[in-house]
């Protein structure tokens, strides 16, 4: 049993991973936290529900389909909504990305609700049969979601270390002047970022969507796990992302079936409130 | 001198065109129907609203009560608490409706029967399972419908019968919460071996609670979930997926695998699944649910659902209780519910009420269970067969 619940959590945790790491991106790279992140995530889950439904694709186009969507939707938002945080030089740009997200959190959400319906809905399973790891049965979906979350994330890691743009993140991450100086394009980076971000989390509604499903108010507790993604591993960390992505849901499956289910979500608020008190810049962030 | 003539002409238009035209002729009896009809379950609503129509077009053309035309008066409670105590005030306040049918979700329910209390108007719960809403002992609170206690109880015979060791996944709210607690406590009680795991009803992932009925010993042989929110169709894939299912047996509290969207969830996997429901070919029917059913069938082209059944003996009983009463005041119509003895479309309805601590209370108790089992995929629902009794 203790095998299958961490082979469980690792699932999990890879799918809380991609979820944070987008997170993690944007506030590097825009110092902001988004509060619609989570209806990204809904969004994508949709997308691919409909490509795999109404257009008949098979997996390998239909999250892809949902990653394009919510990328062109992720960097309409920041154009139209959260640009004025650095054309306008915003002193705090944190409240005005606070009440501009929520805003838009609200917004999605009952749009969703008109275009949607209130019903769930469930696209085809990408892999109908299930899989054995060291004896344990786990469900295809659920291997393949972790799998190409790994891919996701590690990608991302790739492309921020080793491409001219991601050095440029990088470099915003560390210091919005400097990379300003050195000639990165910030209004240009943002949007690009805003809308891989976007675009990471409509993975993971998509990799999901034949696990649990689909509602237009699924993005709540997606949007929480990032938060606790990105509070543990560090902001704007994508290797803290990856880590704590795995430890919290490792930790969270242990903790539901030893100490009890009831306390399932708690275990996430207990992990950040140990990492805000004693360890606020996470487990790779910097001081 | 022209500021009073003015405010006088205008006090006038203002009563002329505002008030509404039936609280003036005072001619027909207001029956009120809050019900959802925009969001929530507002297709259940629309079938409460074609069902009382229905049933006040008949008792109209047989004379009406009292030698007044019954009139059906609606609002929508949005299947929101909030929105569902203004409905309910706004009609009782300012349409002055003698009783109020139609209500549905239970939390609204739960709001909507304080209100009516404190109002002294009568309301009568049809599909409103919660056992808190007759447990608060109020004067104005009646229920032909079924309530969860009475589900368990009924169901526990079939469960008694080819189970020992049984769990049971429930929501934490007034629904799934009561609706556990008590199978858990009548099952215990015939020596069963029950294991009650709750979790919020807003989850989406239920496999750590699977998780933990899988590790159990001696293992539960059918796992029985309450539930009416997100987890209803996720639970039984779930466990197919953790392979807790189907060597374990399922049993849905209610009769949701029949909706489109288990079907589209579980697909061919959702065959064997049982569930309990008050809807079944063989349900007894009365002569007047006989007339009510091809009545229904004839104006609204469509079988009505077992819940219409309970609605349409309501608005009976409120016509009836006028009749014998002669009253169509609310507090007397309260105090002469109680003496219902009314042959309903599915039995003698009369209003039990049990002294001390219970949803027994204006409360009818005899209702037909039934236990269904999906046999074979059938387009985009499931073949059935009925198992109990």
């Amino acid at each position: 049993m203790l095998l299958e619940l961490i082979i469980r959590g690792i699932s999990i945790g890879l799918v809380y991973a991609l979820m944070g790491v987008g997170l993690a991106l944007l506030n590097g790279v825009m110092r902001i936290i988004n509060f619609a992140h989570g209806e990204f995530y809904m969004i994508g889950g949709y997308m691919a529900y409909y490509a795999s439904t109404l257009l008949g694709f098979p997996f390998y186009l239909s999250v892809p389909t949902a990653m394009i969507v919510t990328f062109v939707l992720g960097a309409v938002v920041e154009k139209l909504l959260l640009s004025p945080i650095h054309t306008q030089e915003m002193e705090k740009p944190m409240d005005y990305a606070l009440i501009m997200t929520f805003g838009l959190l609200l917004f999605f959400r009952q749009l969703a609700i008109k275009i949607f319906g209130p019903y769930r809905h469930k696209p085809a399973d990408y892999i109908t049969s299930d899989v054995y790891i060291l004896g344990v049965k786990i469900s295809g979906n659920e291997v393949l979601a972790g799998v190409v979350s790994l891919i996701l994330v590690l990608g991302l890691a790739l492309f921020v270390k080793k491409t001219w743009r991601g050095r440029g993140w990088r470099a915003t991450t560390q210091s919005r002047q400097g990379a300003k100086i050195n000639g990165v394009d910030i209004g240009k980076e943002s949007w690009i970022a805003c809308g891989v971000a976007c675009a990471l989390a409509g993975a993971a509604g998509a990799l999901v969507a034949p696990i649990f499903t689909l509602s237009p108010t699924i993005g709540g507790s997606p949007l929480v796990k990032s938060y606790e993604v990105m509070a543990i591993g560090g902001l704007g960390s994508i290797a803290g992302a990856l880590v704590a992505g795995l430890m919290l849901g490792i930790t969270e499956t242990l903790g539901a079936f030893y100490i009890s289910s009831a306390y399932k979500d708690a275990i996430g608020f207990l992990m950040m409130g140990f990492f805000l008190l004693f360890r606020p810049q996470g487990l790779f962030g910097q001081k | 001198m022209k500021k009073s003539i003015l405010l006088t002409a205008l006090i006038f238009f203002l009563t002329v065109f505002f008030i509404p035209i039936g609280a003036m002729a005072e001619d027909t009896i207001k029956l009120g129907v809050v019900t959802p009809m925009s969001t929530g379950d507002f297709r259940s609503g629309k079938i409460n609203v074609q069902t009382v129509e229905l049933a006040v077009e008949q008792i109209n053309a047989q004379g009406g009560v009292l030698g007044k035309k019954l009139e059906v008066v609606t609002a929508d409670d949005e299947g929101k608490p909030v929105a569902g105590v203004i409905a309910l005030k706004r009609i009782i306040a300012k349409e002055k409706v003698s009783a109020v049918v139609g209500l549905w979700h239970s939390s609204v329910a739960v709001a909507q029967a304080k209100v009516a209390t404190q109002m002294q108007v009568p309301i009568m719960l049809h599909y409103s399972w919660t056992d808190d809403l007759t447990a608060g002992h109020s004067d104005y609170v009646y229920r032909v419908g079924p309530f969860n206690a009475e589900i368990a109880q009924l169901a526990l015979p079939y469960i008694e019968k080819n189970y020992k060791n049984i769990a049971i996944l429930y929501e934490t709210n007034a629904f799934g919460s009561g609706f556990a607690n008590y199978l858990e406590k009548i099952a215990k009680a015939k020596g069963l071996n029950v294991y009650s795991i709750g979790y919020p009803q807003e989850a989406t992932d239920l496999k750590p609670q699977l998780l933990q009925l899988k590790a159990k010993s001696p293992k539960p042989e059918l796992l029985v979930i309450a539930a009416v929110y997100e987890a209803t169709n996720l639970i039984p894939k779930q466990a197919l997926e953790i392979g807790l299912a189907p060597e374990m047996q399922i049993l849905c509290s209610w009769d949701w695998p029949t909706y489109p969207a288990f079907q589209e969830i579980l697909g061919d996997k959702g065959v064997g699944v049982t569930y309990a429901t008050f809807e079944s070919d063989k349900l007894k029917l009365s002569p007047l649910g006989e007339k009510f059913k091809k009545a229904y069938k004839a104006k609204y082209d469509v079988v009505p659902p077992v819940f219409a059944l309970f609605l349409y003996d309501e608005v009976m009983i409120l016509a009836e209780t006028m009749k014998r009463i002669k009253s169509s005041d609310p507090k007397d119509i309260a105090a002469g519910l109680k003496d219902t003895k009314f042959e309903g479309t599915t039995g003698l309805i009369t209003f039990e009420r049990k002294e001390g601590p219970g949803p027994i209370w204006n409360q009818w108790t005899g209702h037909q269970l039934f236990i269904n089992k999906l046999t074979a995929v059938d387009g985009k629902s499931y073949k059935r067969e009925q198992i109990y009794p």
